[in-house]
């Protein structure tokens, strides 16, 4: 088996006398589509913010491409290639989708504000650059139409889909999606769904997927994890997930 | 029987015998470093020089022949137009095959037809979204698949597919094989197929038109000599090349202008890149003009009230304030839509109403009509300063060594033949059709009806089996004068009435009640129903206006004498009509078959009861006295 890209191993966290995960392993692959799974308070998202670094679990460790990177900030992570895109809509409403997209080249940048003021030598190369790449993560998005257009004025399928592109802007070695189908009618979630699988497969991106909708779900994910109460009920491939039985029992209900 | 003669251009520019390849070679010669193709990639226009265009059109003819590509051979493209769409067919040219091209939205049951009756041996397929409708037809013969953009296509394993970067790289590129493929540039003749063209076909299966490279040329050569197109004209490539338009206008027209081709980047981009690019010479249907003109007044709609009135009177502006008009509105208006440098914005084929054409001409858009057919190629069009709304224009200009000038011949059926020029390469294997659609000494049956209009030139009527004839031996066209009657807005439908048992023309108008409603309101007027409504003398004064105008646009021996503004509208419910809203006119016919009498028997109205059916199935009766009126410009000559 290759290296994991993200080990976490014995992961605590409680919040007072709420243990919000207890004891929590995974790992994911190079390449991996894994997707986290759990009713309402089953610890999906403060899983999540350990990973990003919003966290500090109280007991385990996260490796990433096999380093330690528990004690690093949010920034520091974001650096390492962790992008993340969060539940909702996080996007800058007034800037256009182009502008959006290049935000997220922001951490990347090596030449300061005075470079990027005079636009002028390396600072203009550097722009170029990033222009570039902002406009093939357009392509790869399909929103040539609207790259100048206002993110304010997109629909919410849409924007989610700018939130993504910042996120590739980002370069990321590993992306962790937040429930990015919620709130999405059926289309607006096909076409998302079919962006993740792509940048999985064109880009060999690995994704952490946390998600509601199982039907989605099961459909993209190598392997699923099952959370319940913070602890870790089952962990697989999608037909071994639907079918072990405690996850029926907590997620899909008793019949 | 009417005859009208073109003539011969004066032009240099002439085919020559050339083919498109050694064309594209002469033209690198000359132009080298100059752009040819020009498409945006990354938010930024990139252009392929000439030099650049035939090293890529080599790298693809090489690869070709490395996939045992044969002279004679047929290779199939679908998807959007875009620049390798182009270069691929000039590089099957060059290894002495040709394309067809198919529209992007053709379904696979299409697909499967052209690739097995043109016989391809590879097929360029854009997307996933096309290699699918190729995997789903299941052609056998294609040998290989190539596809432009490999997205979504990582986990195919069909092993005919491969992407565009890894089928230019099987080419090998020693100097025999390259000498190969000059042997085959150098030996290719113009009378060598070069496309094919697969018609609609509103009955039967589609049939493909045989394009040879002297065809492509000899109708680019009558746009370029006829219109004066100047070198390097900015062109912006919009319709698909699986159109013939396309190819004598964009592939063909694009080396002998030679024209820089331009690309929108995607169909959802047009607007955006056309202002980008503000073209110089462009191709629309009918239709997608009628969407221009509509989404400008859509747009004005949108606008405050002073913008809109300035918007209005700029349209509307005499001539001697036109200058004023262009420096406060036209101009704007016109870069907004990109047509700002239009110099040659053409309509291509029959359908364009003369309304929309001349509210292009008053937003100063020197909109042009082009007529032709994929078998006869183009035929007239508006050509020097003239542009008359209701015709299509005036023969083209041939250049003397393709063939003699153009003739074209109106039938006493009202049928336009063609001949001259390159003439008609026939269909693909179908002998039969092709003698079919041809006349005893040669020319071209179009089957479409036209009218020599008093300017000597040309107007369409209707397709010719749409034709109908009166009793007096003379046809005219019901679809076409319907048609004109519904493009009023006070008309929301209409039945033209007459045939071999009646002398003369006569209409049944279903007007509309919302848009009188709103006219009668602002002069006072008052009314309880429909049937009312429609006998009001201010209706059918305001309608008899909305027909003599159509009269003044129809040939003398189309115009309408009587009609009569019907008391109930005519409705799906009542199946009057189809729920596409078609006439049903034997229902309609029977159903005012009194009315119908009474025009016939130059009553002044028709006591009429008809039945109605309503929403919860019970009937009902409308009685109305409905009134007959004369219609004027019966008589009077064709208004210029």
């Amino acid at each position: 088996m290759p290296a994991a890209i993200l080990e976490a191993d014995d992961l605590h966290l409680s919040f007072g006398a709420i243990k919000a995960l207890s004891g929590v392993n995974f790992h994911i692959g190079p390449g991996e589509l894994m997707s986290i799974i759990g009713p309402n308070g089953a610890g999906k998202s403060s899983l999540l913010n350990c990973l990003s670094g919003f966290y500090t679990p109280n007991r385990g460790t996260i490796r990433f491409a096999g380093n330690d990177i528990g004690a690093l900030s949010p920034p520091r992570r974001a650096r390492l290639g962790i992008a993340r895109t969060f539940q909702g809509i996080q996007t800058y409403e007034s800037m256009t989708v182009r502008e959006n997209i290049l935000s997220g080249c922001h951490c990347r940048m090596r030449t300061g504000l005075a470079a990027g003021f005079a636009y002028w030598g390396p600072g203009r190369r550097e722009m170029v650059r990033f222009i570039d790449e902002a406009e093939s993560i357009i392509e790869f998005l399909e929103l040539e139409e609207l790259r100048h257009a206002r993110v304010g004025d997109l629909g919410y399928g849409l924007r989610k889909r700018v939130d993504l592109g910042r996120a590739l802007a980002l370069g990321p070695k590993l992306l962790i999606l937040d429930e990015p189908m919620a709130g999405m009618n059926n289309d607006e979630k096909a076409d998302l769904a079919r962006y993740v699988l792509d940048i999985n497969d064109a880009r060999d991106i690995p994704v952490v997927l946390v998600e509601h909708d199982m039907e989605v779900v099961m459909d993209i994910s190598d392997r699923v994890m099952v959370l319940e109460w913070g602890r870790t009920i089952a962990m697989g491939a999608p037909a071994e997930v639907r079918a072990h039985p405690k996850v029926i029992e907590a997620y899909l209900g008793q019949e | 029987m009417k005859e009208l003669v073109g003539r011969v251009g004066d032009d240099a520019r002439t085919p020559d015998g050339h083919t498109l390849p050694r064309l594209l070679r002469a033209r690198a010669r000359q132009h080298g470093e100059r752009d040819f193709l020009r498409a945006k990639r990354h938010g930024v226009w990139a252009a392929t020089s000439w030099n650049d265009a035939v090293a890529k059109v080599d790298a693809l003819a090489l690869a070709m022949l490395a996939a045992d590509l044969k002279p004679g051979d047929v290779i199939a493209v679908i998807g959007e137009n875009r620049p390798e769409a182009y270069l691929v067919q000039y590089a099957a040219l060059c290894a002495g095959a040709a394309a067809t091209h198919l529209y992007p939205d053709a379904t696979a049951a299409e697909l499967a037809y052209v690739l097995e009756h043109s016989d391809a041996r590879l097929l360029f397929a854009e997307d996933q979204e096309q290699v699918d409708k190729f995997l789903q037809a299941g052609s056998n013969r294609v040998a290989r698949v190539v596809a432009l953009d490999e997205r979504g296509l990582w986990h195919y394993d069909d092993p005919r597919l491969v992407s565009h970067e890894k089928f230019v790289a099987t080419a090998s590129r020693d100097a025999a094989t390259r000498a190969q493929l000059e042997a085959r540039v150098a030996v290719g003749r113009d009378t060598d197929l070069a496309a094919l063209c697969y018609t609609s076909g509103t009955s039967g299966k589609p049939k493909g038109v045989r394009l040879t490279h002297r065809h492509l040329l000899d109708n680019a050569y009558r746009l370029v000599a006829s219109f004066g197109i100047a070198p390097h004209i900015d062109y912006f490539s919009y319709i698909s090349p699986a159109w013939a338009a396309e190819q004598f206008t964009g592939l063909a027209l694009g080396l002998l202008a030679p024209a820089v081709v331009h690309f929108a980047e995607k169909p959802e981009t047009v607007a955006a890149d056309m202002r980008e690019i503000s073209p110089e010479f462009l191709l629309f249907t009918p239709r997608q003009w009628e969407m221009i003109a509509s989404s400008i007044e859509a747009q004005m709609l949108d606008a405050k009230p002073l913008r809109r009135r300035l918007y209005r009177w700029a349209i509307g502006a005499p001539q001697s304030l036109r200058p004023l008009a262009e420096a406060l509105v036209l101009r704007a208006l016109r870069d907004n839509i990109g047509l700002k440098r239009a110099r040659f914005p053409i309509s291509a084929g029959s359908g364009l109403s003369a309304e929309v054409f001349r509210r292009f001409h008053a937003l100063g858009v020197p909109l042009r009509n082009l007529y032709g057919s994929t078998e006869a190629g183009l035929v007239s069009a508006h050509w020097g300063e003239r542009a008359e709304p209701a015709t299509l224009g005036r023969p083209l200009k041939v250049a003397a060594c393709s063939g003699q000038p153009l003739q074209l011949r109106i039938e006493d059926s009202g049928e336009l033949l063609v001949a001259g020029g390159s003439g008609f390469g026939g269909y693909h294997r179908d002998d039969a059709a092709t003698s079919a659609v041809q006349s005893q000494d040669g020319y071209f049956r179009t089957g479409d009806a036209m009218h020599l209009h008093d300017c000597g030139e040309i107007v369409f009527l209707d397709r010719l089996k749409d034709m109908r004839r009166l009793a007096t031996g003379e046809r005219f066209p019901p679809q076409t004068i319907e048609n004109h009657l519904r493009a009023s807005p006070f008309v929301r439908d209409a039945v033209v009435l007459g045939d071999e048992g009646c002398s003369f023309i006569a209409a049944l108008i279903n007007v509309d009640a919302l848009i009188l409603g709103r006219y009668l309101e602002t002069r006072n007027i008052g009314w309880g129903s429909f049937a009312e409504l429609s006998q009001l003398d201010a209706v059918l004064e305001r309608i008899a206006r909305e027909v003599a105008q159509v009269n003044a646009m129809l040939p003398a021996s189309s115009r309408i004498r009587r009609f009569a503004t019907l008391p109930k509208e005519l409705d799906a419910d009542d199946a009057e009509l189809t729920r596409s809203r078609k006439l049903k006119r034997d229902v309609i016919a029977e159903r005012y078959g009194e009315l119908i009498a009474s025009i016939y028997a130059d009553e002044p109205s028709c006591s009429l009861d008809v039945s109605v059916v309503y929403r919860d199935g019970t009937q009902g009766k409308v009685h109305a006295t409905v009134r007959i009126l004369e219609a004027a410009g019966v008589d009077a000559a064709v208004a210029a």
